[in-house]
């Protein structure tokens, strides 16, 4: 077994703000598709919500098992 | 400090903590909130902050005794290991840039973020005296300098994934990530949100916590500010005084906690970019 890294782990420390900025990042993605696209507010919405979902997604897995990332 | 608070506020609060977050401004977009606008108080304490931080390094050098050293050489020195202590324990691979980015990054965000323990109005007084009307002291309560170094992160990020793993190693990373292969454009999309939220997270935790500390350093400020209105309310005087040494000392450790962290969070994110294994 090798030596367990310390790094993972302390990604958790800021395991909030990882939720909070998946979902900002959904939302500035979307709405550069959606200006580039002139299809405001479809993506933004769409993005928003898959920020959300994935940021979920992250934290969960995070902090069901640290070493994955 | 209350006096200053009074005299630089026009005796408003809340046109006394908008003037202490007006940064001096200079170019067309100052107004409207443009792209071309220049901090200018943030670009010329940060690179002062970083031209201390050089000329120290270049004094310790040059006076390092080898057999017995200084008590300020000790203290750098135990800096140096700190710093190489966590890049041991937290990158898997071998690169030479990850140590001096990291003492940059800890020592620069720490500098700068110390300049929140300077009181308040102490600053902007003087530079009120050479007739320059606003000045935020604090280079990381600007979105500008964190968003800024979490950007240069970001793009060291990238750089490495592309060169350890490939660019097609990297993209598939996009393709493949979170729900399998069966689910591509999902992936593409939760990956690029992915990433683009380690930056914003890296950038925004920083704002966030030193524009609060400075907003109850103005805060506390007020108390005694409040004097201005009338004599009687120096009764919060005492108050005032309890309040900043308290909120000082705490600060201290978060200055330093967010410099850690901000440190510690480059570290891993550029071991990530180097690990191969997703």
């Amino acid at each position: 077994m090798t030596k367990r890294k310390k790094g993972p782990g302390l990604l958790l420390i800021g395991v909030g703000n990882i939720l909070a900025s998946t979902i900002i990042s959904g939302f500035l993605l979307g709405f550069g598709l959606d200006y580039w696209l002139g299809t405001t507010p479809i993506f933004m919405i769409a993005l928003g919500a898959l920020g959300f979902v994935g940021g979920m997604l992250k934290v969960y897995k995070l902090l069901s098992n640290p070493d994955l990332y | 400090m209350s006096e200053a608070a009074a005299n630089s506020s026009g005796g408003g609060t809340v046109e006394y903590i908008q003037h202490h977050l007006t940064n001096l401004c200079v170019g067309s977009g100052c107004e409207t909130g443009g792209f071309m606008s220049w901090h200018i108080d943030t670009i010329v304490i940060s690179a002062l902050l970083g031209a201390l931080i050089v000329f120290t390094g270049m004094r310790v050098t040059r006076n390092m005794a080898t057999d017995v050293p200084g008590g300020f050489q000790n203290f750098v020195e135990s800096i140096l290991e700190f710093v190489q202590g966590s890049v041991k324990d937290s990158f898997p691979g071998e690169n030479k840039l990850i140590a001096p980015l990291a003492l940059t990054i800890f020592v620069w965000v720490w500098l700068m973020n110390f300049m929140d323990l300077i009181p308040v109005d102490l600053l902007p007084l003087i530079a009120g005296w050479f007739g320059i009307h606003y000045l935020k002291a604090v280079p990381t309560t600007d979105l500008n300098t964190t968003l800024a170094m979490a950007l240069t992160v970001f793009i060291l990020t990238i750089f490495y994934n592309i060169k350890v793993k490939g660019l097609g190693g990297y993209l598939k990373m996009f393709l493949f990530h979170p729900f399998g292969k069966f689910a591509v454009p999902a992936n593409i999309v939760m990956t690029a949100i992915e990433e683009v939220a380690k930056p914003l997270s890296l950038g925004l935790r920083l704002f966030g916590n030193m524009f609060a500390g400075e907003l109850v350093f103005m805060l506390i400020a007020l108390l005694g500010g409040a004097a201005a209105i009338g004599a009687g309310l120096l009764i919060w005087f005492p108050l005032q005084v309890v309040l900043d040494v308290a909120w000082l000392i705490f600060h201290i450790l978060v200055i330093t906690l967010q410099a850690f962290i901000f440190m510690v969070l480059t570290i891993v994110y550029l071991g990530m970019a180097h690990t191969t294994d997703h």
